[in-house]
């Protein structure tokens, strides 16, 4: 479960999906696929533009039975606490479950040994959720610094007007949304068999002879 | 410092200098598609091949292409952007197939304005074929990079390469001759004078032309038949067991043949006369083939061209000649647009200076009042 809120007064839809989110309203992403939505760059640019904030984010790494949740970007104080209530149910959960005559004999060993079981496994869990948040996030800002970077290149470009700027970054991005390859040139290199000089000596004969 | 690049059916090839050496950047045009499944991925990144995904396909570029399909035998994946000299017509990613190719390859600009030297085939004879949308499309990716392009006939650009000689009456004439590009989806044809295009012809069969009518003959597959004639063949050597071989051979002579026929009858038409012997370069991939020359001469004799021919010769290097003379011609115009640009500066800075010397002149008579009479002169002043 992915949940995000759309922080505008106005709907946002993600260009090239179906994905729209209506005037301070709550979608779950992971309806679309945690891999697809992941990928999208118009949705990791709505985050660091802040129209959208990220409501709920559940880590693909997440056992299903630690129904623990946190959202990218919690103090350490909110998730200390969202953890004593997530310790407080379980805690209830297991004295429902264990019979009543045994709860009765030995309730206080019990509670101490569930007690000593779930700290060590809540702390597991907490680990793990770092982790899981951490790499979201890294991944994240790798993503924007790429983008920050060509958009800085494009913004100092004294030649281009607002709109050129504009209409160029929307190119970047469309290229981007369709287009993904892993190497930046192509092609193997091989030395001629001529210099430099045999080059220019041949252009300086062409243009002797007024090449247009 | 200009750059060039020779966009073929069957291989891109830029070309540049680059620490006083010709540099030639060369790949193959062509990709192989694949559905995007999980390891798919992982598995290219691991045998080290380029590629790109669009959606829910994975494209191998390149040589690699070409590899996978002779790996796979699913000819069907192997994709082509252009097709008998042009882009191809039937391909839906073939204009962003190009583009990234053509990136990957030149780069961007490396300042605004840099010269770029592109080549286009001619139309062809036998084939009602759209070059101006082909010629749009490269110019228009180019100018994207930041180039200043220009583009050529490939022919011509064999010609700028090789230097061929004429002779008139007054001795040597440079640049004169008849340039012949031999590629993989087209034959170009140019005759040149003092490096201007006199004439110019094309036809629709090439390198690709002989390698399906020969996998059609023999019944072999498209791209063991480009094998053969990558790896195997010299057509002073035929090896008359090997079935390939020999298709391979009959109809390369097919198309010297049909080549040098449609330039004889197109040439007559024209009412062009030339009165002194030409000398004929052969360039292009489809060329490179070991004797290609020796079945050039022996089909040339079996053909009446309307001029007399000293004598027929192989570009140096084949398979780059018409990259480096795209360069060639690059490095000539960037000269003159520089040189151009250097006449403006001058006439703008003197057109200044005569301002400044005007304003300052200007500036002392004003300075100096009323200009002084001298006593001997009177002046009437009328009331």
């Amino acid at each position: 479960m992915w949940i995000v809120r759309n922080k505008l007064r106005a709907t946002i839809k993600i260009e090239g999906t179906d994905i729209e989110i209506g005037p301070e309203a709550e979608v779950d992403l992971d309806l679309h696929g945690r891999d697809v939505v992941d990928e999208m760059l118009p949705l990791a640019v709505a985050f660091e533009e802040g129209y959208l904030e990220n409501v709920f984010k559940e880590s693909n790494e997440t056992p299903k039975s630690a129904n623990v949740n946190f959202a990218p970007g919690m103090t350490s104080e909110e998730m200390t606490s969202q953890l004593a209530e997530f310790k407080k149910s379980i805690l209830e959960e297991l004295k429902h479950s264990i019979p009543a005559p045994v709860a009765a004999k030995v309730p206080a060993e019990t509670e101490t040994m569930v007690s000593a079981l779930l700290g060590e496994k809540i702390g597991a869990v907490q680990e793990e959720l770092r982790a899981g948040v951490k790499g979201v996030l890294e991944s994240l800002e790798a993503m924007q610094s790429r983008l920050s970077v060509e958009k800085q290149r494009i913004v100092s470009n004294p030649n281009l007007s607002k709109a050129e700027i504009r209409a160029r970054i929307a190119f970047i991005e469309e290229t981007e949304r369709n287009i993904k390859t892993n190497f930046e040139k192509v092609g193997h290199e091989i030395e001629g068999t001529g210099g430099q000089g045999d080059v220019m000596n041949q252009a300086d004969l062409l243009s002797d002879l007024g090449l247009e | 410092m200009a750059k060039a690049i020779d966009v073929g059916t069957c291989f891109l090839v830029g070309a540049e200098l680059r620490n006083g050496k010709e540099v030639f950047t060369r790949e193959r045009d062509a990709f192989f598609s694949m559905p995007k499944e999980d390891f798919s991925e992982e598995m290219l990144t691991d045998a080290g091949a380029k590629f790109m995904h669009r959606g829910d396909e994975l494209f191998v570029v390149g040589e690699d292409a070409l590899k996978y399909c002779m790996l796979t035998g699913k000819e069907d994946s192997y994709r082509r952007p252009m097709a008998q000299g042009i882009l191809n017509p039937s391909e839906t990613e073939a204009i962003p197939l190009l583009e990234l190719l053509m990136t990957g390859i030149l780069g961007e600009a490396t300042e605004k304005g840099e010269i770029v030297a592109a080549t286009v085939p001619a139309a062809a004879l036998e084939k009602d074929m759209d070059v101006t949308f082909h010629k749009i499309v490269i110019e228009r990716h180019l100018k994207k990079l930041g180039y200043d392009v220009r583009i050529l006939n490939e022919a011509l650009a064999l010609i700028f390469a090789e230097n061929p000689q004429g002779r008139d009456e007054r001795g040597p004439v440079p640049f004169t001759g008849i340039a012949i590009s031999f590629g993989a989806g087209m034959t170009n044809l140019v005759v040149a004078y003092r490096a201007k295009k006199l004439f110019e012809i094309s036809v629709a069969r090439g390198g690709d032309w002989i390698d399906q009518h020969v996998s059609r003959a023999r019944n072999v597959p498209f791209g063991k038949v480009t094998h053969t004639k990558e790896k195997k063949l010299d057509l002073s050597n035929v090896d008359m067991r090997d079935s390939i071989q020999v298709a391979l051979d009959i109809y390369y002579e097919d198309l010297i043949e049909f080549t040098l026929e449609k330039f004889a009858e197109h040439f007559k038409n024209s009412n062009s006369v030339i009165d002194y012997p030409m000398e004929i370069v052969v360039g292009g991939g489809t060329a490179s083939v070991p004797g290609f020359v020796q079945k050039f001469e022996e089909t040339l004799k079996n053909v009446e061209l309307p001029m007399e021919i000293s004598r027929v010769r192989l570009a140096r290097d084949p398979l780059h000649a018409v990259a480096r003379g795209s360069l060639v011609a690059a490095v000539s115009m960037e000269k003159k647009k520089k040189k151009e640009e250097a006449e403006r500066k001058k006439r703008e800075e003197e057109e200044r200076r005569r301002r400044e010397e005007e304003a300052a002149r200007f500036a002392v008579e004003e300075e100096a009042g009323s200009p002084v009479i001298p006593e001997d002169i009177e002046i009437e002043t009328e009331i």
